[in-house]
């Protein structure tokens, strides 16, 4: 017995099963060796078998203690809670101060919900054995549950010190620091714990969970499916996984998890929700509709609010705001304040800044207005030439004593805009440093890329051909926000035979175009490997139907990546809008960019890379010049369309247009009505 | 803000009534009272700070934390402000004085020791007062980042000591610091241990509390590596100390460990960086001969003031604090708008 018992201990469950099952021939109803076996059999992962084994143990000698909790541990493993329940009852009548069963019988009171009675049931266990580590750690994350966070933190330091190599004491301790505010320290605990417990996925899982808060969502990605190769198969996986592919931009992977969660009927009417919400977002109309028919979501109002934003998606004007007018009192707060902000802003898009006024009025008398719902209101009334109204309600704003970092830099970035149409430059001025609030835009890097290896790129071209296989060639855009980038992209997407690839699945393209490319690997792409991806990519995202004859890949690519794109697509035509230097700083100040300097750096930087590629790759380049735009933006536009063979139309004018309004742009010199130092 | 208005506007530093008493200067510095006012001011600041670990030579990775300065007047100079022992860049006094100097127009880098702040997690082995080369390294690393513009380095108690020791070994390590300023610096840290065994037992009971929060979190985030219970089981400075530099460190015992960081003596002999010590002479902690014994260099300064208790100087009942705008009038004349 003590042999069979030392072999289990040291993973060799078989070896030990044969043991017992020797001893058994002498003494077929010893309940010790059933009991034995029994785990025997648990551990090579045969459960019915353990079960059989266990009751038949428990029904030789109901007083055989180690059998009765053993049946229930895994009673309680399987989700048979009550009999599990059963059994440790017996294993406490049999021995009140057996820690384990009580820690055990514990867990199931938490698991229905008695919080209160399974803590006393923990701290009864541990005053028949303050070391039993399980019930420690158990109680440690209950008592996080209940936010006595200091005495959580005592127990679960207290188990690490007993067992510090045991995982569920560190993931214990991970769950109180993380209550505690510190992710950092909570991560090296999940780390420390699946180094214990390799195959274990609740660390991964746990992990994923905590990047996936911290808006790290390739590392969250890569932590649940390190969770679903160990074995993690529940529904909030795939959910967590649909998350993150989403904040990723692989709106085809996201779609297809969301597919999965969503695919049978009882599927959460939330959940029903989020998956169309995604599908409006991704540009995805038509499972968007379906979804939203589905019974289960027919009497909520979030799902009229999904069927407006929808609407308005698809340039439905009318049928939007006809929809979100009618959930402006729904009884759903959070609903009518979105409802009103789709409404306000179709009104303002419509020029009717009074009506758009009106409809967020009983949101803006609120004292505690939402931050976003005031920001509204100001662009309105800017709209509406009542530059005191808009400032005076950021400035109230501003005075919130519970104003977070973020929204009080955005709201002075709203200030910033408003003044600066005022013409008060002066004091515009004084709120630009507190306005940096948007995350910079860095194409490429201050240092660029390993001279030696780029320069080995260049040269590669000279053997290039332009290939005519027959397929389109994309259309690419470089520069920078404030070059009149988005300005070419939303007029070239106003054109009705324009096929513009939504920027919100380019993280999906970058990876068909396998970039970002490595310098070391432009030289060595041969014809054939050019072909394979071009015809992936063109596969999935290329398909021209008249009259679209033209396709805009609206993604923003570095030089480097310009470079492999120009292998990829020989005698493609690169768009390069590009503007000067003091006209760039003042357009980036105004749009509340935060580290300039590194953003001109880098731009600099890839300005001098794009020089070299565009003396060498074969590489329609049309340089535009936002200067040339501002004279004649009729003229520019119409240079360019010709040059495309697009039939330049008004649509496009006023898409530019309301671009150039909507992100800010001002004339070139604007810069002049300030005085920066630096 | 003109600078000559600057140096005008600093008053002399004196306390009135309960303020002049050395403990409650030392007390009120760090205490819960001054912390929501501290904590309030900067929330705007903290809003700002940008997270940053800088990696040291050796593989150290230190947490510290950067900020812009968003005043119209930037002065286009980097303070780096390290903190005391148990103390870490949310410290009141290195807070506040970060949130000055940001007004100021100085942009700040309040660096982290190991396993101070939130930064227990990013290194294997433990704090302790001899790991200077890390320090180094790393302030070093902050000046060479700034390019050719002024560098200042500002430390508070222990991390004065730290502020010596680097303004003492920048130039051997290849990089020169605009000026550095210590304030309240350990200077013969035995005697330190003796004041602090010797003095009020507050000290000594605040010390031990943040010592042992900080090494139980060390236990838990390596508990395969750290075995603490025997150390949790001491209840003095000196004793956890020793028993901290038999199990953890190479040092053969205790006073070749404390010698180890002392700045006394000629350790400051031939100190190239200009630095300036201000201190008090009613430090309950830091006794005042230590500065007395310090020798007369051309580069180091000492401002010793009569009163001002351990890193206090806290000018009246709002608060607010007259080492600030002193720091502020050190290092305006040195930078350029």
């Amino acid at each position: 017995m003590q042999q069979a018992r030392s072999l289990l201990s040291a993973g060799r469950a078989a070896e030990a099963a044969d043991l017992c099952l020797q001893g058994l021939r002498d003494a077929p109803a010893d309940p010790a060796l059933l009991t034995l076996l029994g785990r025997c059999d648990e551990a090579r992962g045969d459960f019915e078998g353990a079960l059989s084994r266990l009751e038949s143990a428990v029904a030789e000698n109901p007083e055989y203690l180690v059998a009765q909790f053993h049946l229930g541990r895994l009673l309680a493993a399987v989700g048979r809670m009550e009999e599990a329940r059963t059994c440790f009852d017996h294993c406490l009548a049999l021995d009140p101060n057996h820690a384990p069963a009580r820690t055990l019988s514990a867990r199931l009171d938490a698991l229905a919900g008695n919080r209160d009675q399974a803590i006393a049931g923990l701290r009864t266990a541990l005053r028949a054995d303050a070391r039993h580590v399980p019930a420690l750690s158990t109680l440690a994350e209950l008592l996080v549950e209940a936010g006595q966070l200091d005495e959580a933190n005592e127990l679960a330091s207290r188990a690490l010190r007993i067992n510090p190599s045991l995982s569920t004491a560190q993931m214990s301790m991970a769950r109180v620091l993380l209550a505690q505010g510190h992710p950092a320290f909570a991560e090296q605990c999940l780390r420390n714990a699946s180094e214990s417990a390799p195959q274990d996925p609740a660390p991964y899982f746990l992990l994923a969970q905590l990047k996936g808060q911290q808006g790290q969502f390739e590392q969250a990605l890569a932590a649940f499916d390190a969770a679903r190769q160990r074995g993690h198969a529940g529904p909030e996986l795939l959910l967590g996984r649909a998350r993150c592919l989403r904040s990723l931009g692989r709106h085809e992977q996201a779609r297809e998890q969301y597919e999965a969660l969503v695919s049978h009927a009882e599927a959460a009417p939330a959940l029903i929700l989020e998956a169309a919400e995604f599908c409006i977002e991704a540009d995805l109309p038509g499972p968007a509709r379906v979804l939203l028919a589905r019974p289960a979501v027919r009497q909520l109002p979030t799902r009229i609010l999904l069927l407006a934003q929808l609407a308005e998606r698809e340039g439905d004007v009318d049928q939007a705001r006809q929809l979100a007018e009618t959930l402006h009192d729904s009884e759903a707060v959070g609903v009518a304040t979105a409802a009103r902000r789709l409404s306000a802003r179709l009104a303002l898009l419509a020029d009717d800044g009074k009506q758009a006024l009106d409809v967020l009025a009983p949101l803006l008398e609120q004292a505690d207005c939402p931050v976003p719902v005031v920001w509204l209101g100001a662009e309105i009334r800017q709209s509406l030439e009542d530059h005191e109204g808009a400032v005076a309600s950021l400035e109230q704003l501003l005075a919130r004593p519970n104003l977070g970092p973020p929204e009080k830099a955005r709201t002075h970035s709203r200030l910033v805009t408003v003044l600066d149409r005022a013409e008060r430059y002066q004091e515009a001025s004084k709120h630009m440093r507190a306005a940096e609030w948007r995350a910079p835009v860095v194409v490429g890097s201050a240092h660029g890329p390993d001279a030696e290896a780029w320069q080995k790129s260049l040269d590669g071209f000279a053997q290039v051909t332009v290939a005519n296989d027959g397929r389109p060639q994309p259309i690419f855009v470089t520069g920078l926000p404030g070059t009149g980038r988005e300005l070419w992209l939303a007029a070239l997407a106003a054109s009705g035979q324009v096929l513009s690839l939504p920027r919100s699945g380019f993280a999906e393209r970058r990876r068909l175009l396998e970039i970002p490319s490595d310098p070391a690997r432009v030289a060595t792409l041969d014809e054939a490997g050019a072909r394979m991806i071009r015809r992936r990519y063109l596969r999935a995202h290329g398909r021209l139907e008249a009259p679209r004859s033209v396709l805009l890949e609206s993604g923003l690519v570095s030089a480097i990546d310009l470079a492999w794109l120009a292998r990829v697509f020989p005698g493609a035509t690169v768009l390069a809008p590009t503007a000067e230097e003091a006209d760039l700083r003042m357009h980036w100040r105004l749009a509340g960019y935060r580290d300039q300097g590194q953003m001109l750096s880098a731009w600099q930087s890839e300005q001098a890379l794009l020089e070299d590629l565009r003396a060498i790759a074969p590489i329609d380049w049309q340089v535009l010049p936002l200067g040339d735009l501002y004279q004649d933006p009729g003229g520019a536009l119409a240079a360019v369309a010709g040059h495309l063979g697009l039939q330049p139309d008004a649509n496009m004018l006023s898409a530019m247009d309301r671009a150039r309004i909507e992100l800010g742009y001002r004339a070139p010199g604007h810069w002049q009505h300030y005085r920066f130092e630096g | 803000m003109n600078p000559d208005s600057r140096v005008d506007e600093l008053r002399p530093f004196a306390p009135r009534g309960l303020l002049g008493n050395a403990h409650v200067q030392s007390l009120l510095t760090s205490g819960p009272w001054r912390r929501r006012r501290v904590q309030r001011q900067a929330a705007a600041y903290l809003g700002r700070s940008q997270r940053e670990l800088v990696e040291t030579g050796d593989g150290t990775r230190l947490l510290g934390f950067r900020n812009s300065s968003p005043s119209a007047e930037r002065r286009e100079a980097l303070v780096i402000l390290l903190h005391g022992w148990e103390g870490s860049s949310e410290s009141n006094y290195l807070l506040s004085t970060a949130v000055a100097l940001d007004s100021a127009g100085f942009d700040t880098f309040r660096l982290n020791m190991r396993d101070h702040g939130t930064s227990h997690h990013l290194n294997l082995e433990l704090f302790h007062s001899c790991r200077l080369d890390e320090v180094l390294d790393a302030v070093g690393r902050l000046r060479q980042s700034y390019g050719e513009r002024p560098v200042f380095l500002v430390g508070f108690s222990l991390g004065g000591n730290f502020t010596l020791r680097v303004a003492r070994q920048a130039p051997a390590h290849g990089f020169e610091l605009t000026r550095a300023v210590a304030v309240s610096p350990v200077i013969r840290p035995r005697h330190v241990l003796d004041a602090l065994e010797g003095g009020l037992s507050v000290y000594q009971t605040y010390f031990v509390r943040k010592w042992r929060r900080s090494l139980r979190i060390k236990q838990a985030l390596f508990p395969e590596h750290f075995d603490l219970d025997a150390w949790f089981r001491i209840k003095t400075l000196r004793g956890q100390t020793d028993w901290l530099v038999e199990h953890h460190t190479k040092f053969p015992n205790l006073h070749s460990y404390l010698e180890g960081y002392s700045v006394a003596d000629d350790y400051l002999a031939g100190l190239d960086t200009s630095t300036l010590i201000i201190t008090a002479a009613d430090d309950p902690i830091i006794p005042a001969r230590d500065f007395h014994e310090l020798p007369s260099e051309p580069a180091l300064a000492l401002d010793l003031l009569p009163r001002g208790g351990h890193c206090g100087f806290i000018e009246n009942w709002r608060m607010d604090s007259w080492i600030e705008q002193r720091l502020i009038k050190e290092l305006w004349p040195l930078t350029k708008p």
